[in-house]
């Protein structure tokens, strides 16, 4: 099979759209981590992150006939995990209430070791719990922008594409995500 | 001080939104700092209220930024399973089922689309009427989108390769055959 490792991200759509399955294929293997990372900070929860990415690659592939060209790959792709994962919420509101057990726990054990021996491993890991547990209890149009600026350091033009939504719109959006997950931190110190 | 509810409003007594200076904390944790920012940043290092604020919203931002520099770790065989998933659902929504007499087979979306431009190839290399085609295989059948060389009556061109190609695809597949549609999307230059 042809070498596609050296290709743009670009390229590999536009030869996926006409018909390579081997380009799209590179494409799961170079952006599934950022993906994952985008769906677990959104859900919460491993499990479902992985059900996300799952979700969101059979979702690009069926719109591919329908990529034009006109948004950057990784923003068409993050856009389509961010409503992957956002229809996962949106399932998992119908259904009886699931703690957010797992989503800590996710992140938290792939944590460097701690320079300051067990306590200061644990005290990381309670903030780290917390932080993720602030997270879960904004609103998905807070959550979403959040995530992308403050974890995936997207600016704020590409996370207004992805959002489809101006950037003045964007920017009141995470001022509000921001005080309000500030204020939360705040009240579990 | 409660910032949940009304602290984005607040306004500190030089003016400034505590709201914007949060956005600078977090953009400048980001590591992302934004163009809006360096008005305020101006102003910032030359107002102690804006300062004092600036700090306290920095160390409560501290554990958002600690999170987000931290690696997740991505569960190792989730490219294989994502791989897999796609192939499954690649082979259920894009293979063609050919009935014959002894049953049905799946005849897959890439295979199709090899027989199909090798085909195209063929007729091309006869009649030097056709460049490289597009091949594309959906529910509704084949569709091939090609380029016919300068100076060819492209709807006769069109009809030739049509024909071609459904004789080619009824002797392997008999009754079954997919359908097939070819437009002419571009000329060659001489
Ligand atoms: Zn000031």
């Amino acid at each position: 099979m042809e070498r596609l490792v050296g290709h743009g991200d670009r390229e590999l759509v536009e030869a996926a759209v006409g018909g390579a399955d081997g380009a799209f294929d590179e494409l799961v293997r170079r952006h599934t981590p950022r993906l994952y990372r985008v769906a677990l900070r959104i859900v919460g929860d491993r499990a479902d992150a992985e059900d996300v990415v799952q979700d969101a690659w059979i979702s690009a592939w069926r719109a591919l006939p329908r990529y034009r060209g006109d948004a950057e790959p990784s923003t068409w792709l993050y856009r389509v995990v961010t409503n992957a994962a956002l229809g996962r919420l949106r399932r998992r509101r119908r259904m009886p209430e699931q703690p957010m057990t797992d989503a800590a726990a996710a992140i938290l054990d792939t944590m460097p070791a701690p320079g300051g021996g067990p306590e200061a491993g644990v005290l990381r890991q309670e903030r780290g719990d917390q932080v993720q547990r602030a997270i879960a209890t904004l609103d998905s149009s807070q959550r979403v922008p959040l995530v992308l600026r403050e974890f995936e350091g997207l600016d704020y033009e590409e996370i207004a594409a992805i959002l489809g939504v101006g950037v003045p719109a964007l920017r009141a959006r995470l001022h509000r995500a921001r005080v309000v997950l500030l204020g939360r931190l705040r009240e579990v110190q | 001080m409660n910032l949940d509810r009304s602290g984005d409003d607040q306004v500190l007594a030089c003016g400034t939104p505590v709201g914007s200076l949060l956005a600078l904390v977090a953009d400048r944790a980001a590591r992302r700092p934004d163009a809006d920012s360096s008005t305020l940043a101006r102003h910032v290092s030359g107002c102690a209220g804006c300062q004092r604020r600036l700090r306290e919203l920095a160390s409560g931002w501290e554990p958002v930024r600690r999170e987000a520099a931290r690696e997740v770790a991505v569960p190792p065989n989730l490219v294989e399973e994502a791989l897999h998933g796609l192939a499954t659902v690649r082979q259920r929504e894009t293979s063609v089922e050919v009935v014959e007499a002894g049953g049905s087979i799946r005849v897959s979306r890439g295979a199709l689309v090899l027989l199909v431009r090798q085909e195209v190839a063929d007729f091309a290399a006869g009649t030097s009427t056709v460049g490289r085609p597009t091949v594309r295989v959906s529910a509704d059948g084949v569709t091939v989108e090609v380029a016919a060389r300068y100076g060819v009556r492209v709807p006769l061109a069109a009809d030739a390769l049509r024909r071609h190609l459904v004789a080619s695809l009824d002797e392997h597949f008999g009754t079954a055959a997919p359908a097939v549609r070819v437009l002419v999307t571009d000329v060659l230059e001489p």
